[in-house]
C-alpha cells in the first residue's frame, strides 16, 4: 500500500509539472519583437532556461514536490515582469535612452536592466536575477543554477502604467538608477555612510542605553538599517538629480502630491534586511535642489527665456524655488507594529536634526565619490532648453536646437526632458477655472509632443553614427 | 501660384520665425530635398484595420462608431528595423516620421515615391495637407500588387509637394481638427459639430417608409 504522503507528493509533483508546462508556454508566447529594449530577453530567456531546467528529471528527482509548487506559484511574478515589458505601454524611445544612460554608467559587463510597467503609482526596481535565484535555491544545486544566471546581474525597472503617458514623470527613473548604484558600489558608499553616521549612532546607542540596557544592542542595529535605508534613498535622489537635474526635482515633487511631506516613515520588520525606511519629501526635495543648484539654474533659465514668446512662461521657471522643502516640522512615522517601534521612533526622532545633518555630510561624501568615479556632474544647456521650449509653445517637436544650418542639431535627453518638464509645469500652473479639458488637451499634446521628440532625435543620432557626411 | 522648387523649399525651412517657416522636422538626409519636393520616411505607429464581426462601420452613427473603435482597429508601434509585412489588398494607416507644420501661405500634397508605386504600394489617398497643419501626416498605406511587402519605419516611401497659396483676405488657414497629431491617426468624422451633419444623413426612425 503506497503511504498517503507519497500519494499526495506524487499528486503535487503531477501539478508541478502541469505548472511548469503553463509556464513556459505562457513565456514563450511573450511577443519578442514587442519588447521595449533587447534586455528583456534576457528576462524571457533566463526563465525558459530556469524552467526546463527545473522540468529535468534528474534534477526533479532531488526536489520536494510542495517546494516546487510553492516556488512556481511565486515564479509567476517573474513572468509578469516579463509579460509587462511591453512598447504598447512603454515608450521604447524613452527607455532606449535611459538604457544608454544605465550603459555609461555600468558599462557592457555589468548589471543590465530591462523595464516593466506595474498598476501602482510607484517607480521600483528589483534584482530579476537575484529573485530566481532565490527561487531555485533548494530546488537546484548552486553549480546548476550559476551555469543558469551566470554572474551578471539583470535588474527589472518597474514604472507606472498609469502615467505611461508622462515622459517627464520617468525622472524618476534616474532614481531607480541610483538603488543600482548602491548596490553596486556597496562598499565604497559604506564606508561613508559609516564615517558620516558614527557620531549620530554613538549618541543614539547611549539613549538605547539609558532606555534598556538589554534591548540596547538589538535597537542600534535595526536603527542602524533604518539609518541605511534613509541614505540610501537620498543617495538614489542623488543620482536623479545627477542624470535628470530639475525634472528629476519636479517629477519626485509631483509624485509628492497628496501624500504627507514632512513625515519620515520607518517600516520595522523581523527580517531586518527587509527594513523599509523614508526621509521626508521636503527633506528629500530639499537636497535634490542643493545637488542641483537651483539658484543658478533659475537665475540661468530665466535669462535665457526672455526671448520667449509666452509672458507666463518666462516666469515659470520661479516655481522652482518654490517647491516646499521646508523640512522644519519634520516628524517620524513607524506605522508597523513590532515590539521596538515606540523606543526606535522616539530616539529617531529625538536625534532626527543630527541624522539629517548626517546625510548631508553622507551625501556630499557621495558626490565626490561619484564624481571622481564618472566624472563631474553633467551641466544641462539651458540656452537648448529654452529652444526646445520655444518649440513647444509653437507646437513644434523639441527634438532639434536651430544651429543656422539645415537639418539642425538633434537635441541631447536630458535637454528634451527638461524642457518638457518645464513646459508641462508652465500648462499646469496657468491653467484657470473652467479651462480643464483644454488643459487636459494642452498637456496631452506636450506629452505627444515629448514622445515623438525622443523617438525622432534618438533614430537621428544613430543615423548620424552611421552616416557621418549626410 | 506654381509648385515650390529645391531653392524655395530650402529658403522656407530656413526661415527663422516659426510663424512664417515650413518646418519638417527632422531631415536626416539634405538628400531628402529633391528638384520640387521632401521625401518623407515612414514613422512607427501603424493602425491595422481587421477583420471583424462588427455588421458595418456606418459612419452615421457617431456612438456605435466609437464603440466598435478597439474591435475593428490594432494599434501598433513598430520599433526600427523591424519588418512589417503588407500583404496584397491590405490597408493599414501609418504616419511620417517627420512632424510637419505648414505655414498659412503654404498648400502640401502628398504622393508615393515613384519605386515604391511601381511595387505597387500606394501611400496616401487623402494627399491635401491644408496650409496651418501641425503634426505627423497620416498615411493611408495600400498594397495593390500580388506580393506582399515588406516596409520598416524609416524606408522613404513618400514625397511632399508644395504650393503658395496667396494668403490676403480673411483666409484663416487649417482649423485644426487634428491637433498636432504624432501618430496614426485614425477617421474622425465627428470633430467640431460634424456629427450632427452625418447623423442627419444616416437612417432614421422612419426610414424605408418614405
Amino acid at each position: 500500500m503506497p503511504q498517503a504522503n507519497d500519494v499526495r507528493n506524487d499528486a503535487v509533483l503531477a501539478k508541478c509539472l502541469a505548472l511548469i508546462t503553463k509556464t513556459r508556454d505562457r513565456v514563450r508566447q511573450v511577443d519578442k519583437t514587442d519588447f521595449p529594449t533587447a534586455r528583456s530577453e534576457d528576462a524571457r530567456q533566463l526563465i525558459l532556461a530556469a524552467l526546463e531546467a527545473l522540468v529535468d528529471p534528474k534534477h526533479l528527482a532531488a526536489m520536494d514536490p510542495q517546494v516546487l509548487y510553492n516556488k512556481l506559484i511565486r515564479m509567476q511574478e517573474l513572468v509578469d515582469d516579463v509579460e509587462s515589458s511591453a512598447s504598447r505601454d512603454i515608450s521604447w524611445p524613452l527607455v532606449s535612452y535611459w538604457s544608454d544612460v544605465w550603459n555609461d554608467f555600468f558599462g557592457d559587463t555589468g548589471p543590465s536592466v530591462f523595464f516593466a510597467s506595474i498598476p501602482e503609482h510607484n517607480y521600483k526596481i528589483s534584482t530579476y536575477s537575484a529573485r530566481l535565484r532565490l527561487l531555485l535555491t533548494g530546488l537546484l544545486s548552486s553549480g546548476v543554477i550559476t551555469n543558469l544566471l551566470g554572474n551578471r546581474k539583470l535588474y527589472c525597472l518597474h514604472l507606472a502604467s498609469l502615467e505611461h503617458t508622462n515622459l517627464p514623470m520617468y525622472a524618476n527613473i534616474a532614481h531607480e538608477f541610483g538603488h543600482a548604484l548602491h548596490d553596486t558600489c556597496e562598499m565604497e558608499i559604506h564606508a561613508r555612510w559609516a564615517n558620516s553616521f558614527s557620531p549620530v549612532i554613538q549618541s543614539m546607542l547611549l539613549d538605547f542605553v539609558s532606555a534598556d540596557r538589554d534591548a540596547a544592542v538589538r535597537r542600534i542595529l535595526r536603527t542602524a538599517h533604518v539609518l541605511r535605508r534613509f541614505a540610501e534613498e537620498c543617495f538614489a535622489d542623488l543620482i536623479g538629480a545627477r542624470l535628470a537635474g530639475p525634472a528629476f526635482l519636479l517629477s519626485l515633487d509631483e509624485i509628492a502630491w497628496g501624500q504627507d511631506r514632512d513625515t519620515w516613515i520607518v517600516k520595522l520588520v523581523p527580517n531586518d534586511q527587509q527594513i523599509r525606511a523614508y526621509p521626508s519629501f521636503n527633506f528629500r526635495l530639499s537636497s535634490i535642489k542643493q545637488v542641483i543648484d537651483i539658484v543658478e539654474f533659475i537665475r540661468d533659465t530665466k535669462r535665457e527665456f526672455k526671448s520667449l514668446d509666452t509672458d507666463k512662461l518666462k516666469a515659470t521657471p520661479d516655481y522652482l524655488s518654490a517647491v516646499e522643502i521646508d523640512d522644519s516640522r519634520d516628524t517620524v512615522s513607524a506605522p508597523v507594529i513590532d515590539q521596538d517601534r515606540d523606543v526606535i521612533k522616539e530616539i529617531l526622532s529625538r536625534h532626527l536634526d543630527a541624522v539629517k545633518d548626517a546625510i548631508k555630510s553622507f551625501i556630499d561624501g557621495c558626490q565626490s565619490f561619484i564624481d571622481t568615479k564618472y566624472g563631474a556632474q553633467p551641466q544641462l544647456d539651458i540656452r537648448d532648453i529654452a529652444a526646445l521650449v520655444h518649440r513647444l509653445e509653437n507646437d513644434i517637436l523639441p527634438n532639434i536646437v536651430p544651429d543656422n544650418t539645415l537639418l539642425g542639431r538633434p537635441a541631447a535627453f536630458p535637454e528634451i526632458l527638461n524642457a518638457a518638464a518645464i513646459f508641462r509645469l508652465h500648462l499646469l500652473m496657468h491653467a484657470g477655472p473652467g479651462s480643464e479639458a483644454v488643459l487636459a488637451e494642452d498637456v496631452s499634446k506636450v506629452e505627444r509632443l515629448t514622445e515623438k521628440a525622443l523617438e525622432v532625435s534618438y533614430v537621428q543620432r544613430r543615423y548620424k553614427a552611421n552616416f557621418i557626411e549626410v | 501660384m506654381g509648385v515650390l522648387n529645391c531653392e524655395q523649399i530650402k529658403e522656407r525651412i530656413e526661415e527663422k520665425s516659426y510663424k512664417k517657416k515650413l518646418l519638417i522636422t527632422p531631415i536626416l538626409s539634405p538628400e531628402q530635398i529633391g528638384p520640387a519636393s521632401v521625401d518623407i520616411r515612414l514613422g512607427s505607429s501603424i493602425v491595422i484595420p481587421k477583420k471583424t464581426y462588427v455588421e458595418s462601420q456606418d459612419v452615421t452613427n457617431a456612438d456605435l462608431a466609437y464603440q466598435v473603435e478597439k474591435r475593428v482597429y490594432d494599434r501598433v508601434r513598430l520599433k526600427y528595423h523591424t519588418k512589417f509585412v503588407l500583404h496584397p489588398d491590405q490597408l493599414i494607416l501609418g504616419v511620417t516620421f517627420e512632424y510637419i507644420v505648414l505655414p498659412f501661405d503654404l498648400f502640401g500634397m502628398i504622393a508615393s515615391r515613384s519605386s515604391w508605386g511601381r511595387l505597387g504600394l500606394v501611400v496616401a489617398t487623402a494627399a491635401v495637407v491644408q496650409p496651418g497643419f501641425k503634426g505627423c501626416l497620416t498615411l493611408e498605406l495600400a498594397n495593390l500588387s500580388e506580393s506582399p511587402i515588406a516596409l520598416y519605419p524609416g524606408l522613404l516611401v513618400g514625397q511632399l509637394v508644395f504650393h503658395e497659396v496667396p494668403s490676403k483676405g480673411a483666409f484663416a488657414g487649417y482649423a485644426g481638427r487634428y491637433k498636432c497629431p504624432t501618430e496614426a491617426g485614425l477617421p474622425d468624422f465627428y470633430a467640431q459639430g460634424a456629427d450632427k451633419e452625418m447623423s442627419f444623413w444616416g437612417e432614421t426612425k422612419d426610414s424605408g417608409s418614405q
